[in-house]
């Protein structure tokens, strides 16, 4: 077991791309844990990764990677999945593991083969003509075949069929299972991340709304739904992400709300999604949404104390 | 510093595909036949510098760069290395090119295609084409990678035309002006070609340096 540093640890990022803005990206992932890095498209997952991974140049904040400030020997024991390869197309698995022979410094030609081979990849074919599953899956071959003790991916199961999300979960739990390991992903497939994600962090429009556990997150929330012509102002005052659709409503209420908030005969609740919670912070905006349909701020996140989503102003 | 060079060469290796080198060898010999053997030479340095841009397209084609950043390989040593893969490439294809080109036009010769070129069993004639062939790829890089590490491949590769329009211009005008006396310049060079090309040489060398501290300064806050 490694010592208790946290893997990744991230604090007080900001950058700024025309009209978007990041500000205060905080969040902590420590080894022996899946942290699921979620929002809508836009909302500055990549802008995040890019500049944990020294690609992009944050304006404010600090990194650091397994308790120590960014620098070159460090980025070496990560792996990185991308949306899609940087490899040269025309190369063939083969140049492919030449490439990274010489540039990890702890490379494992054996493994990386032993991984082409359980994923079914052709080490004769070039970069250009594998599918976007099998893509990603090189990439994660290639990740896993440098001792790398924190993965980073982007978005690594979109557009993949279920069965290869599937795979891919079971390895990312096999990868961080002995706890000298940790896996940091962004997504959108809220599925994925209720099947393998430990540690949420949910970003919006560039502001860190959520980190920290997926239990503590799924257990602050409920999911209401009933004829959107009985729910009060007061009880609307409580929900957010208001949705109606033909004279019917959906949005989520904290629990603790529920404690005392009477809920109208024809309404119905029941315990929210991870898919539900995204959905409805993403539909709410800053207009829309009242102040006392959020919990108070909590401290910074870690693995460990979870934080609550951010209050709108 | 290795990391890069030997990914560089991954990429240039691509061109050592069966079509391409069936192209050069084509291309190269009808140039040493019509041209002479020494052209050869510049037939390599023209490969040679081709060749350079090739890293700087797949940089932004795949996103290379930004797998180098996460392989901790900082822009500036990515910037140094490719001064001299460049350079070392350049190097390796006007010597390959310049015996090429004495091959073919022996070869020409003796298939009674002209009379064999020999100009290149000269040694000091041999030499003093290579290093002028060098020192041209020398002064194209000097110009080009700092445009291609400020602007990238796309918009590089347009742009990187323009210093060459400026010089042709610049040289056509300037010839007109010099009239005779640039037989008399001529002349004077061919008497002291030691010398001379001592000179250029170490310049032209400064200038590959000064063009290297540009391009890491442009490539310093490049984000990809």
């Amino acid at each position: 077991m490694v010592e208790a540093t946290a893997a990744l640890k991230v604090q007080g990022l900001a950058k700024t791309y025309g009209q978007f803005h990041m500000q205060d990206v905080s969040f902590e992932l420590n080894f022996g844990r899946i942290m699921g890095f979620v929002g809508r498209n836009g909302a500055g997952k990549t802008t995040t990764i890019k500049m944990i991974l020294g690609i992009v140049f944050p304006q404010a904040g600090s990194i650091e990677l397994f308790g120590k400030p960014y620098s070159a020997d460090v980025v070496g024991k990560i792996g990185v999945v991308m949306d899609s390869p940087y490899y040269s197309g025309e190369w063939k698995l083969t140049e492919v593991e030449s490439a990274c022979k010489h540039v990890y410094d702890n490379w494992d030609s054996a493994a990386f083969y032993a991984h082409l081979n359980e994923f079914g990849l052709d080490k004769n074919k070039k970069v250009k003509e594998l599918s976007r599953g099998m893509s990603v899956k090189l990439q994660i071959a290639a990740a896993l075949s440098h001792d790398a003790q924190l993965l980073i991916m982007d978005e690594p199961t979109s557009g993949i069929d279920p069965l290869a999300r599937d795979d891919i979960g079971e390895m990312l739990e096999d990868f961080v299972s002995d706890g000298n390991h940790a896996v940091f992903y962004s997504t959108h497939i809220t599925t994925d991340l209720e099947k393998t994600a430990d540690d949420i962090t949910f970003i919006r429009d560039g502001e860190i709304l959520y980190t920290g556990t997926k239990a503590e997150l799924l257990t602050k929330y409920m999911t209401v739904e009933g004829e959107a012509a009985q729910v009060s102002e007061q009880l609307k005052a409580q929900l957010v992400g208001w949705h109606e659709h033909a004279g019917r409503f959906d949005a989520l209420i904290a629990r603790e709300a529920l404690d005392y908030q009477q809920l109208p005969d024809s309404c119905t609740s029941h315990p929210a999604s991870l898919d539900d919670i995204v959905v409805s912070f993403s539909r709410a905006t800053r207009k829309t949404t009242a102040p006392t349909a959020f919990l108070a701020a909590a401290p910074a996140a870690s693995s460990a104390t979870p934080s609550t989503l951010s209050p709108e102003k | 510093m290795k990391k890069i060079l030997w990914l560089d060469w991954m990429i240039n290796k691509m061109l050592l595909s069966w079509k391409y080198i069936i192209l050069w060898l084509v291309l190269g010999a009808f140039i040493a036949v019509s041209a002479g053997s020494l052209a050869g030479a510049y037939m390599g340095v023209l490969v040679g510098t081709s060749a350079a841009t090739m890293p700087f397209l797949y940089g932004e084609k795949t996103n290379m760069n930004a797998w180098y950043v996460t392989l901790g390989i900082s822009r500036k040593d990515v910037v140094r290395g490719r001064y001299i893969s460049s350079l070392l490439f350049a190097v390796v294809t006007t010597l390959v090119g310049l015996f090429y080109g004495y091959l073919i036009s022996v070869g020409a010769g003796l298939l009674g295609f002209g009379n064999p070129d020999l100009k290149m069993i000269d040694a000091k004639v041999s030499f003093f084409c290579a290093l002028a062939a060098i020192l041209f790829a020398i002064l194209d890089f000097s110009i080009t990678l700092p445009i291609y590490f400020g602007m990238g491949y796309q918009k590089g590769q347009y742009a990187a035309i323009i210093p060459y329009i400026i010089i042709c211009i610049a040289g056509g005008v300037g010839m007109g002006f010099v009239g005779d006396k640039g037989l008399v310049v001529l002349g004077y060079i061919v008497t002291h070609l030691w010398w001379i090309m001592l000179v250029v040489s170490i310049i032209f060398v400064a200038l590959y340096y000064v063009s290297y501290l540009v391009s890491a300064k442009l490539f310093a806050r490049k984000e990809f």
